[in-house]
């Protein structure tokens, strides 16, 4: 197995001299499930294209495989697929005759997995693409995607247009995919449902990687603390105390640096022990970005 | 390659032969109408609609997912390859089909012939042929051949469109819009650079109605297929695309028409209709060997065509003064006499030099002033303002009741303006009534005022 199935180094992006991407180096294993993360318009969709190879970094390089991604010939590049939420499949053909054919492009493809799934989300592939919802739509792309069966999976906000049901299925079915030794990296702005899926993230912010690495390694360098409803505590009255969300029963918890948290004494009624979440670590990691997210406590 | 082949083209090659099973269908249904405005038209609404096809070829719409997955080797060289064939296929399609339907009219509708075979160049007689000395190999060494290749180059582009390649295959360094807007200068570059090549001698009052025509085509098109998908050969986002296939509408409109006057022109049975073809085709016109170009010319009686000719500079240094002559001696309307003596320019002074002219325009003038003594009033001070802008003067010692009226009154307004003694004493020797009347009428203002 390559250590290094994809190798980012040193790439920067810039539009009309906005940079979007300043000096991005990191490196992405196999058989990981990588959430990048990051904010509106921080760049996340900008280096998925960069990695996908459909579009190229103004300096730095971007290797899948040992082989640049703008190289002009690369044995490799089947070995990719990239989906994102503007993707469309124009043909005039049905999906069904779309598909027999478009399979022969993938070496790998994996015809019962593709059936399993078309029966299991009950698609009609008589149908052209264009009939299809934007959800179906998105699910015939993951359908193929997986059946193409690539050793890197690209996916650049897929699920916010799939129902509930659609998302857990592909969801769990990704992590089957990482599980088997095969590569996910994904970016969404509903973090919470890759919770359990994500095993490394990268964030994004001020066009650098602030955060790169596997979950359980930067998921340090803060607390999280729990304030019953109406609690009144001078704790509550720090400025470094960063609002992250209210709690079922009307509790609030509330995220403080490692660092301060060792060096005020807080009362261990106050820490909570469940498991941080990536949206505790966005918001920690974020909060420099303003008062945007300590207004909306 | 061939997967690709599979994939993209074949559905394409489907979608060419539903095209071409409608299209024949059209053409058969045209035919047995007749409608000579149809079927002259036709081939070109042909030619349009099979070009509009290539936007059923989807590849290009697929290529953001599948730079991702295929190198630039494998897209590009499936580019070349598909619009290649696709270019091979419309190219050979509209030859045969055109061929077909042509040849069907020709066969079925004999009457037709008059309009079809000249839109293509078939039937000009050979004799007109002959006379046209110096045009056969006119069309192809002069800017036509400019604006033909741009034409042509502007189709490739469209073709193989390196714009969107570019946005895909290269560093994307712009924006998507960006890269629309691109399109769209290159379009706009493209037009001024064939109205820059032609500017200058092009009439655009030949072309103003032609282009308006296609522009409002143009829009008509682009709102239908925008709104409701009417045309389903499109695709709506494809704004760049939409402005390319309009310009390449109005070029093949514009070559139609151009087509079309230049057979005729060729095959024209009247010097008149030839005439009026040759000043349609502006500065696309053959060009004319000088003696054919007289004899044409002196052939014409449509006054106002005479009128058009000798304002056009191109046309106006193949006139002489004796064809102008000869045209004025046979109009016979004061008016028209006015107005050619009036399109003159530099030879008007030799013209007025004429007694025969003279003659001729006061016999016209008479009649006219018999008919209608108004309009005779307004036109002699039309002729005035001639006479006078061709710094005409009066014979000295002339006797006033030796003149014509026309002279009497030209003379008399020349003496008024500068001589004053003279003008009372040539007063004093008595003018014709006519004359009286018209120049120092007392119910009006003397005609002598512009005299």
């Amino acid at each position: 197995m390559n250590p290094k199935l994809l190798k980012i180094s040193h790439i920067s992006k810039k539009y009309n001299e906005r940079i979007i991407l300043k000096d991005l180096s990191f490196e992405i294993t196999p058989g990981t499930f990588t959430t990048l993360l990051g904010a509106n318009g921080s760049g996340k969709s900008t280096l998925m294209r960069l990695m996908a190879g459909s579009e190229f970094p103004d300096t730095g390089e971007v290797e899948f495989k040992g082989f640049a991604t703008n190289a002009w010939d690369s044995p490799v590049k089947r070995e990719v697929f990239y989906i994102n939420e503007n993707i469309n499949i124009e043909s005039s053909l049905s999906c069904e005759k779309f598909v027999q054919r478009f399979r022969n492009l993938f070496p790998q493809w994996h015809e019962s997995f593709f059936q399993s799934m078309v029966k299991d989300r009950r698609l009609d592939l008589t149908k052209n693409y264009n009939q299809f919802s934007r959800g179906q739509k998105m699910q015939f792309n993951l359908m193929i995607a997986l059946a193409a069966s690539p050793e890197l999976l690209l996916l650049d906000e897929i699920t916010s247009v799939m129902d509930v049901y659609a998302r857990r299925y592909f969801l769990g079915l990704l992590h089957r995919y990482c599980q088997s030794g095969k590569t996910v990296v994904m970016t969404t702005n509903i973090i919470s449902e890759l919770q359990y899926y994500t095993t490394h993230l990268l964030l994004i912010h001020n066009s650098t990687l602030k955060l790169q690495g596997p979950l359980e390694e930067v998921a340090g360098g803060f607390v999280k603390l729990r304030f019953p409803k109406g609690a009144d505590h001078s704790l509550l009255k720090r400025s470094d105390l960063l609002w992250s969300g209210v709690n079922g029963d009307g509790s609030e918890n509330f995220l403080i640096s490692q660092e301060t948290a060792q060096a005020i004494d807080i009362p261990s009624e106050f820490i909570d022990r469940r498991e941080l979440t990536l949206e505790d670590i966005f918001i920690f990691h974020y909060s420099d970005t303003g008062g945007e997210l300590e207004n909306a406590a | 390659m061939k997967t690709l082949l599979d994939l993209f083209f074949k559905p394409y090659l489907m979608f060419l032969l539903k095209f071409n099973l409608i299209a024949i269908g059209a053409f058969v249904i045209i035919v047995v109408s007749g409608i000579q405005e149809v079927i002259t038209i036709a081939p070109f609404m042909y030619f349009f609609g099979l070009y509009s096809t290539s936007n059923r070829h989807q590849f290009k719409d697929n290529i953001s997912w599948m730079m991702a997955s295929f190198s630039k080797k494998t897209l590009m060289g499936y580019h070349l390859l598909s619009q290649t064939l696709i270019l091979v296929l419309q190219v050979s399609l509209f030859a045969l089909v055109t061929v077909g339907f042509i040849s069907s009219v020709i066969f079925l509708i004999p009457e037709a012939t008059d309009v079809l075979p000249k839109a293509v160049g078939l039937l000009s007689s050979p004799e007109v042929q002959d006379s046209l000395i110096n045009t056969k190999s006119s069309y192809f060494s002069r800017k036509e051949a400019i604006v033909s290749l741009i034409a042509f180059i502007f189709f490739l582009i469209t073709m193989y469109s390196p714009i969107s390649m570019k946005d895909y295959l290269k560093s994307m360094e712009e924006k998507k819009n960006q890269t629309k807007n691109t399109a769209r200068y290159i379009i706009v570059a493209g037009i001024f650079l064939m109205v820059a090549i032609v500017g200058g001698d092009i009439d655009l009052k030949d072309y103003l109605l032609l282009i308006l025509s296609a522009i409002v085509v143009g829009e008509i098109c682009y709102i239908a297929f925008i709104y409701n998908k009417v045309f389903v050969l499109f695709h709506p986002r494809h704004y760049a695309k939409a402005a390319v296939v309009a310009s390449l509408f109005l070029v093949a409109f514009t070559s139609l028409n151009y087509s079309k006057s230049l057979n005729y022109f060729k095959s024209g049975s009247s010097a008149e209709g030839r005439m009026q073809e040759l000043m349609f085709l502006g500065v696309l016109a053959p060009k004319l060997d000088a003696t054919y170009f007289e004899k044409e010319f002196s052939d014409l009686q449509n006054a106002k065509l005479l009128v058009q000719f000798l304002r056009n500079k191109r046309y106006k240094p193949l006139i002489s003064a004796e064809l102008i002559a000869a045209h004025v001696l046979k109009a016979d309307d004061f008016a028209i006499a006015v107005d050619l003596l009036g399109a003159v320019g530099e030879g008007k002074s030799e013209l007025l030099a004429s007694a025969q002219i003279w003659s001729h325009m006061n016999q016209l003038f008479m009649d006219l002033h018999k008919k209608n003594p108004a309009s005779a009033f307004w036109v002699v001070r039309s002729f005035g303002k001639e006479v006078n802008s061709a710094n005409w003067k009066p014979q000295e010692n002339i006797e006033l009741s030796s003149l014509s009226e026309l002279e009497q009154m030209q003379t008399l307004a020349w003496y008024k303006k500068n001589d004053t003694k003279k003008y009372g004493t040539l007063l004093s020797q008595g003018i014709e009534p006519k004359v009286e009347e018209m120049f120092l009428g007392k119910s009006r203002k003397p005609a002598s005022g512009d005299l």
